[in-house]
């Protein structure tokens, strides 16, 4: 019976599980403050005088998508897409010329299937700063695309920034928010501003 | 020339699907299947967050007044499928619809959603029918409509849902976005659609579902004690015991995290014994901070209790050795009476606040030193006696 | 008088119970179970593979402050890994040693290996280490006494690398923080159990001995893929002040 009651607590402890089930957990340790800011009355009070114990939350929720159901690429841009989001808007606004403008968004990532998230985001944390934003979509005749497609991403970006506005698909007061991957093995994302046909790097 | 497309592809398809390897084939079948499960678990999460959107629309409307509204795209986590995306759409639609106060009309718009090719001067533009207004007024669509965005994504444990309503004329500007989130940790709250309510009043419903019952609860149970075999071979071990119980149970809290119970049981097999018994019980929850409405409990528990037994099956609870011809004796006149005292050390496991199973150990104090008896455990006392039950509450 | 000499009478009862006690602890020495587990930022996807030249010609300045966690040797022994990490991915990397002197590890370093002179450095990266958490779980201690070993004794700490990553000009490139958590257990019952788990599992999926095996893995590929983001960032930094200069 002893020995059934020594199982037990191993057979329970994530530790002993293999890797690929520990990595569907996501844990993060919480100091007492922030544990009892997040979730309150999980720890005792800290005592005015101090505490013996070193009282800290560790945090585990499963994840919802198991590791290998998608591209470790995509896995880790969606994995923080809020604040990928917020910080690039953040950082966009804050490079944007003086004025009224419209916002559009683009972006340009291996897989169709994370581009519309990636703009949606982009586009409601654009909105949470109170900027006006909007849907339109920017696109450039075919001859432009073939030759742009041949440039390199450094030289690419610029060159269809001048396109848009010569185009007149960007018009005049209008920003566009471009995001991209500009390497295979990268996990995060770059983005440039395109304002009136000039091109500038954001990250 | 269509046909002969659907020739080449009808013979296309079939050697593609070939040169996987079964090693792929069953990658494959293994993402699919955990692609289906993560779909099912995420479905009611998914739900919450839509009914959180309805129910805040409905407290702070958008429209001043009853507007149509198309649902142009509804797209949901990466790598989960379609099937999330039909049963998205389908409980945003009977959610908006059962809530006219959220202000917002669900409209058929076939033209906004469909791919539109249209050439003009500037060139040949292929787009979706909400991405150009201009096209949809040609095709007779009602201009300065909105269309509805809804994105669901997975972000680690968290479910992140967010949503945008553009109206539908040339400049296409995005007039309200929202983002919402709900994690793993927490459980769906499952709102009636009919009777929407913030996600605080519905986690308060909740929990007063949880504790609705009161702190006094009614436990039927069957129990079944059985007895290790004593050290003496030539001794006659005593029978398992079968009780039926019955009493009252008490909890100190409404979380029901603490719970006493006084229990008062009968047993009685025809030639071999009868008697009575008294318990109380102390548990203690051991998963988590309340009793939870969707999974199992499980509580540890110590207890006392005291027996009294009778008939000729009763021989062995007494000090002396006792043979199976003393048994066969004593099954002729009415037996001796023994009283003795237990306690009990275990696991309550309670499902659905209705059934419960729970295994003990009990040890015998006074039965120590009778050879008709052994233990089953020696840790600090020696636990004579297995016990197995399993109740009912009312 | 060499009689004199002699150590003083030590009484058998005395030799025996320490020789017991010796036994005890070299026989219980292989049933210490050291586990690691990542915190959330050290289960970030990869998608970098170390084993590539991914920083050719790149020149790398790795530094590791002591500090709470990382004593001198230890940050210079940590230096020396991932110095070895970036090399083995084509890098030409400096270290900067616990005196805050450069140390170049490759290339035409002068003899002795080291110089004051400060080399060419397209990245910098800032390693520090600190303990966000200990515990020595008292019952479970008194469980293993109780139980004869059969239940571990836990001792758990978690622990925080933070990464910067800086351009030549100290520009900021990156910050991010590894955490991770280790448990000890010490007893035999527990130990025995993760044996038994550990039968028929391949060697770099048992639970036995992991600790060293995942945790440099977790650690080094994190640094690789934080490392190469940084890289490609601070090539974007240097074409947008290339296009802004006149």
């Amino acid at each position: 019976m002893m020995a059934v009651f020594a199982i037990l607590p191993f057979l329970v402890n994530p530790l002993n599980l293999p890797r690929e089930k520990q990595d569907r957990l996501e844990c993060e340790r919480l100091s007492h403050a922030e544990a009892n800011a997040r979730h309150p009355g999980v720890l005792p009070p800290e005592k005015p005088r101090g505490d013996y114990l070193d009282r800290t939350l560790l945090l585990c929720r499963e994840r919802i998508a198991p590791p290998e159901l998608r591209h470790p690429r995509d896995e880790s841009v969606l994995f923080e897409l809020g604040e990928q989001a917020s910080a690039l808007a953040e950082a966009a606004t804050s490079a944007a010329p003086d004025g009224d403008h419209v916002w559009l968004v683009e972006a340009n990532y291996p897989n169709a299937q994370v581009v519309p998230k990636l703009t949606f985001a982009t586009k409601v944390a654009l909105m949470r700063r109170g900027v006006t934003v909007s849907d339109r979509l920017v696109a450039l005749g075919a001859g432009d695309v073939d030759v742009i497609t041949r440039m390199e991403p450094m030289q690419a970006y610029p060159a269809a920034c001048h396109r848009y506005a010569e185009s007149g698909s960007l018009r005049e007061g209008d920003v566009l928010l471009t995001l991209m991957v500009l390497d295979p093995r990268e996990t995060s994302l770059h983005a440039g501003l395109c304002t009136d046909g000039r091109w500038t790097w954001l990250r | 020339m269509a046909a002969l497309m659907a020739l080449l592809l009808s013979l296309l398809l079939p050697l593609a699907a070939q040169a996987a390897t079964p090693v792929e084939q069953a990658q494959v079948r293994e993402l699919d299947r955990v692609r289906t499960e993560v779909a099912d678990e995420v479905h009611l999460y998914a739900f919450d967050l839509l009914d959180e959107m309805v129910w805040e629309w409905s407290q702070e409307p958008v429209f001043e007044s009853p507007t149509p509204v198309v649902l142009a795209g509804v797209t949901v986590p990466v790598g989960l499928g379609s099937g999330l995306q039909a049963l998205v759409e389908n409980h945003l639609s009977t959610v908006l619809a059962d809530n006219p106060a959220a202000n917002v009309q669900l409209v058929h718009c076939p033209q906004c959603t469909a791919v539109v090719v249209h050439s003009g001067p500037e060139g040949t533009v292929l787009s979706r029918g909400y991405d150009n207004p201009e096209v949809l007024e040609r095709l007779g669509a009602e201009t300065g409509r909105h269309a509805l965005f809804v994105d669901i994504e997975a972000e680690g444990a968290f479910l992140v849902l967010r949503a945008r309503l553009t109206r539908l004329t040339p400049d296409l500007p995005i007039v309200w976005s929202h983002t919402l989130s709900t994690s793993t940790s927490t459980p769906a709250l499952l709102r009636d659609s009919t009777q929407l309510t913030s996600a605080a009043d519905a986690r308060q419903e909740y929990l007063d579902a949880l504790e609705g019952r009161g702190v006094f609860s009614v436990p039927v149970r069957l129990a079944v004690r059985s007895y290790a075999q004593g050290w003496n071979m030539r001794a006659t071990p005593a029978p398992p015991f079968l009780w039926l119980q019955t009493g009252v149970e008490l909890a100190a809290t409404e979380a029901r995290t603490w719970t006493g119970g006084l229990i008062v049981g009968y047993s009685f097999v025809p030639q071999a014994y009868m008697g009575f018994m008294g318990q109380a019980r102390v548990a203690r929850l051991i998963t988590g901070q309340r009793r939870s409405l969707t999974r199992p409990d499980l509580y540890v528990f110590v207890g006392g209790s005291v027996n009294s037994v009778w008939g000729a099956a009763t021989l062995p609870f007494q000090e002396d050795l006792v043979n199976a011809d003393q048994v066969l004796a004593a099954s002729k006149r009415e037996g001796p009476r023994t009283s003795f005292g237990g306690f009990q050390v275990g696991l309550d496991g309670r499902i659905g606040r209705r059934i419960g199973v729970s295994t003990y150990l009990e040890t015998l104090p006074g039965l120590v030193y009778t050879p008709n008896m052994g233990t089953y455990v020696q840790f600090i006392f020696a636990f004579q006696s297995i016990g197995t039950e399993v109740t009912f509450w009312f | 008088m060499p009689l004199a000499l002699r150590p003083p009478p030590v009484s058998r009862a005395v030799r025996r119970s320490v020789l017991a006690w010796l036994g005890l602890v070299v026989g219980l020495s292989g049933c210490v179970v050291r586990q690691y587990q990542p915190l959330s930022t050290l289960q970030r996807p990869v998608i970098v593979d170390p084993t590539l030249p991914n920083f050719a010609d790149l020149d790398i300045t790795v530094h590791c402050v002591p500090g709470e966690l990382l004593t001198r040797s230890r940050a210079g022994v940590l230096c020396d890994k991932v110095g070895l990490l970036f090399e083995a991915q084509g890098a030409n990397v400096t270290t900067i040693d616990t005196e805050g002197r450069f140390a170049e590890r490759f290339g035409d370093a002068p003899e002795g290996g080291e110089t004051d002179e400060t080399p060419r450095h397209d990245l910098i990266l800032e390693l520090r280490a600190r303990k966000t958490h200990s515990s020595n779980r008292l019952f479970s201690w008194a469980a293993w006494a109780a139980s004869f070993s059969v239940f571990p004794g836990v001792w758990e700490s978690s622990f925080a690398q933070d990464v910067v990553i800086r351009d030549g000009s100290g520009f900021l490139l990156a910050t991010h923080t590894l955490e991770g958590r280790l448990v000890t257990r010490y007893g035999l019952g527990h130990a025995l159990l993760v044996r038994l788990a550990d039968v028929g599992r391949a060697r770099d999926k048992r639970v036995m001995d992991s600790l060293g095996r995942e945790l440099s893995e977790d650690m080094y590929t994190q640094l690789s893929q934080l490392m190469l983001n940084a890289k490609l960032h601070w090539s974007v930094l240097q074409a947008a002040s290339a296009e802004e200069a006149p």
